[in-house]
């Protein structure tokens, strides 16, 4: 199927923007929980 | 100490203390005591100080400040007192345990989490002090004042030099080296007297007291210092330098010290008063925040920044590409609109209409707003006698939803809808509706003559002959001598029943107007004109629908041709004279039309028995299985099969006729036409024909 380029941009943009939801999600998941770790262990290292 | 003052202070005391005794050996300042309070059960300490000669109140004052505070980091103080003598007996809580400096000479260097810990219960002191109405600062502050108690915890002792600060500072009473901040020591220097007379270790106060004019006055931040100081010493186990000594950073240590630590201890202890804290709940703030201040922390929130800024500036391109994708597939999907419908345009000049009809059902697929493909296709529609589909289709469209076209365009687009819709709905005879799309037409395009000529043709239609009069005139002044006036003249004469003054304008419209729709119009209903006054209009009938025939196009005038073959098929049926050429004229007319693939049902059926008039039966039995074919339903196509075969054996020898195919076709109708409701005179006269065949 032939895409015009504004079905190419809209596609890719949607997909882009999906992945990068995504990825942000999966980002902030994984930082918030290794924040969490890292103050709990710098914490213990002062208190 | 010697009786006679032990003596003195139990007196002084009251029968509420017991057990006074000396505590420690006697200070410089002060001198402790020990006794055991009845009323709370409870050890204290009584401090004896030489008062201020000078200051009577001050002392009263800040000894009752003094007792009003609670702490669990501070002693309390439960009394004060003086005596005659020129001393001040303040009476504490005993604290068990041992100073601070005897802990850490006893346990070495304390390690970052201890210190950590009592850093902060100094904070927590110090801030409750300085939140005093007017804070009180210790200045004072040193390992020798800090207790330990059993439960680990620190209490901040000897309030012998705490001041209450008014305005922008007080002047130091006293200071311990190494935990004294330098403004401690910005003494007037004339106190000192002539300097060449100073001895040595006054010299040296002399030398820092000058050293120290720039820093301003003791405040909250004093006490700062000496708690930075005294964390210094909690983790070295050394005193710090005095402030005007060459400093020791900790890092010259061996300890384990992590930056953030590092830091806030010498943020307190920055010469300057300016640089450091501001207060000690801004210290505690920070050793709270400590954590956040480490490296590997700082590295996360780098890391995290960095992930926020690229996944971000992703999804921000990623939307940016969306709205540039989605309005670019606004424009191409109104070019390929445009594209359709041109190209259906196109395929309506080549006649090509059931293609036209695939390209516009297209367009309006792509975009369900715009008028246009509406219109053409009803149009169409219309032009097939498609009127129930046009309906249908063009009721679909919302005339207050303008889409992309705007002002005339949009106006012109609904105008022409709404005219379409007035003509099916007048084909339908559903005249009320046709008016009310009529008046919608012209109230768009009010400068449309076609507009406001049919609307005239309507109103007369349903007998509102002034609003009728009305539209009549304003299309005289808008297309003067154009035709339209006299084809609604001659239709609204035509509904007054005045059918040769009809007649007049129809044809006057028909021969004189270079409009393709007027035209039409016109010369079908002077037809209709014709046909109303009876056979002697025959020949006039013909000649205007063959002028109409002339003056159209070959995509036009279907219906003309159509009319104008019916109308030969009367002439030839009441003028026998000149029966077969009448029936040659109409056949011509029916096969152009089959020929253009624009035959209808009837004008099939109409050729074939044409043909069959002309004794040309295997052509019309051609025609009529065609037809049988197309319409397999339709019991019409084997009734005329029958009747003709009948027809065609009836011109042969009685011996050589056979009607079994005349029977088969007869039996086929029959079954098909048990399902038609309406009697058919054909039909009646075929079943007599059959029932009287022999056999």
């Amino acid at each position: 199927m032939e895409l015009s380029t504004g079905e190419m941009l809209l596609l890719g943009g949607g997909i882009g923007f999906a992945v990068f939801l995504l990825i942000g999600v999966v980002c902030w998941a994984v930082l918030r929980k290794k924040r969490r770790t890292l103050l709990r262990t710098i914490e213990e290292e002062y208190q | 100490m010697a009786t006679a003052s032990l003596d003195q202070l139990r007196e002084l005391l009251g029968e509420d203390f017991d057990d006074v005794r000396p505590l420690g050996e006697d200070g410089g300042m002060s001198r402790l005591f020990r006794a055991h309070k009845r009323s709370l059960d409870l050890d204290v300490v009584i401090k004896r100080m030489r008062m201020d000669p000078s200051r009577p109140a001050d002392v009263r004052r800040e000894a009752k400040v003094m007792t009003s505070l609670r702490h669990q980091f501070l002693p309390r103080i439960f009394d004060f007192k003086t005596d005659g003598a020129g001393y001040c007996y303040t009476i504490m809580e005993l604290i068990p345990g041992c100073t601070l400096r005897q802990y850490v000479r006893r346990q070495g260097a304390l390690g970052q989490k201890q210190a950590l810990f009592w850093m902060r219960q100094m904070c927590q002191a110090a801030e409750y002090m300085h939140s005093q109405h007017p804070p009180i600062i210790h200045s004072d502050i040193k390992p020798e004042n800090i207790m330990v108690t059993p439960e680990g915890n620190l209490c901040l002792i000897d309030f012998n030099v705490a001041l209450e600060l008014r305005d922008d500072g007080v002047e130091a009473v006293g200071a311990t080296m190494g935990y004294a901040a330098p403004e401690q020591y910005n003494i007037p220097l004339e106190r000192f007297g002539p300097v060449q007379q100073l001895a040595p270790e006054r010299r040296t106060v002399y030398d820092m007291a000058t050293a120290a004019q720039s820093m301003g006055k003791v405040t909250v931040r004093t006490d700062l210092y000496a708690i930075g100081a005294v964390t210094y010493f909690m983790l070295t186990g050394y005193d710090p330098p005095c402030w005007n000594q060459p400093p020791v950073p900790l890092t010259r240590f061996a300890i384990q010290l992590s930056d953030p630590f590092l830091q806030v201890i010498e943020r307190c202890m920055a010469l300057e008063p300016g640089r450091r804290f501001s207060s000690a709940g801004e210290v505690l703030r920070a050793l709270d925040g400590m954590a956040k201040l480490d490296g590997r922390y700082k590295a996360w929130r780098r890391t995290s920044q960095a992930a926020a800024l690229v996944v971000g500036a992703g999804l921000i391109l990623s939307a940016f590409a969306m709205v540039w994708g989605w309005m670019l597939l606004g424009q191409e999907t109104g070019q390929s609109y445009n594209q359709l419908i041109q190209e259906a345009r196109q395929l309506e000049a080549q006649m090509d209409y059931a293609g036209q009809q695939e390209v516009l059902l297209q367009a309006i697929g792509l975009e369900r707003d715009r008028p246009e493909a509406y219109a053409n296709l009803g149009a169409l529609l219309y032009r097939q006698g498609d009127y129930d589909q046009a309906v249908e289709l063009l009721s679909q469209v919302d005339v207050e939803d303008t889409g992309t076209l705007e002002g005339d365009q949009a106006a012109a687009a609904y105008g022409q809808i709404q005219y379409v819709l007035g003509g099916c709905y007048y084909q339908l005879e559903d005249f009320a509706k046709a008016l009310q799309a009529y008046q919608l037409a012209s109230a768009l395009c009010p400068e449309e003559p076609a507009y406001c000529r049919d609307l005239a043709v309507c109103c007369a239609r349903l007998g509102y002959s002034d609003q009728a009069q009305e539209a009549l005139t304003r299309l005289e002044q808008l297309a003067p001598g154009s035709g339209d006036g006299d084809l609604a003249a001659g239709e609204i004469a035509y509904f007054d029943g005045r059918y040769e003054e009809a007649y007049a304008h129809l044809e006057e419209a028909a021969r004189q107007s270079e409009d393709v729709s007027v035209i039409s119009r016109a010369s079908l209903q002077a037809a209709q004109c014709c046909q109303q006054l009876g056979a002697d209009w025959l020949d006039r009938e013909i000649g205007v629908l063959q002028s109409a025939v002339g003056r159209l196009g070959v995509s036009d005038n279907g219906a003309q041709l159509q009319v104008l073959a019916e109308a030969w098929l009367r002439k030839a049926a009441a003028d026998p004279a000149q029966q077969t050429s009448c029936w040659e004229e109409a056949l011509a007319c029916l096969q152009e039309l089959m020929v253009r693939g624009q035959a209808t049902f009837a004008v099939r059926q109409n050729a074939a028995l044409t043909l069959e008039y002309l004794s040309r039966f295997d052509e019309a039995e051609e025609v009529l299985l065609q037809l049988r074919q197309d319409f397999p339903q339709d019991y019409r196509p084997a009734m005329r099969l029958a009747l003709l075969y009948l027809d065609e054996e009836g011109e042969k020898e009685v011996g050589q006729r056979s009607y079994d195919k005349a029977r088969q076709q007869y039996d086929e109708a029959e079954t098909l036409y048990v399902a038609v409701a309406a009697q058919d005179s054909d039909m009646i006269r075929l079943r007599e024909l059959m029932a009287q065949l022999p056999g």
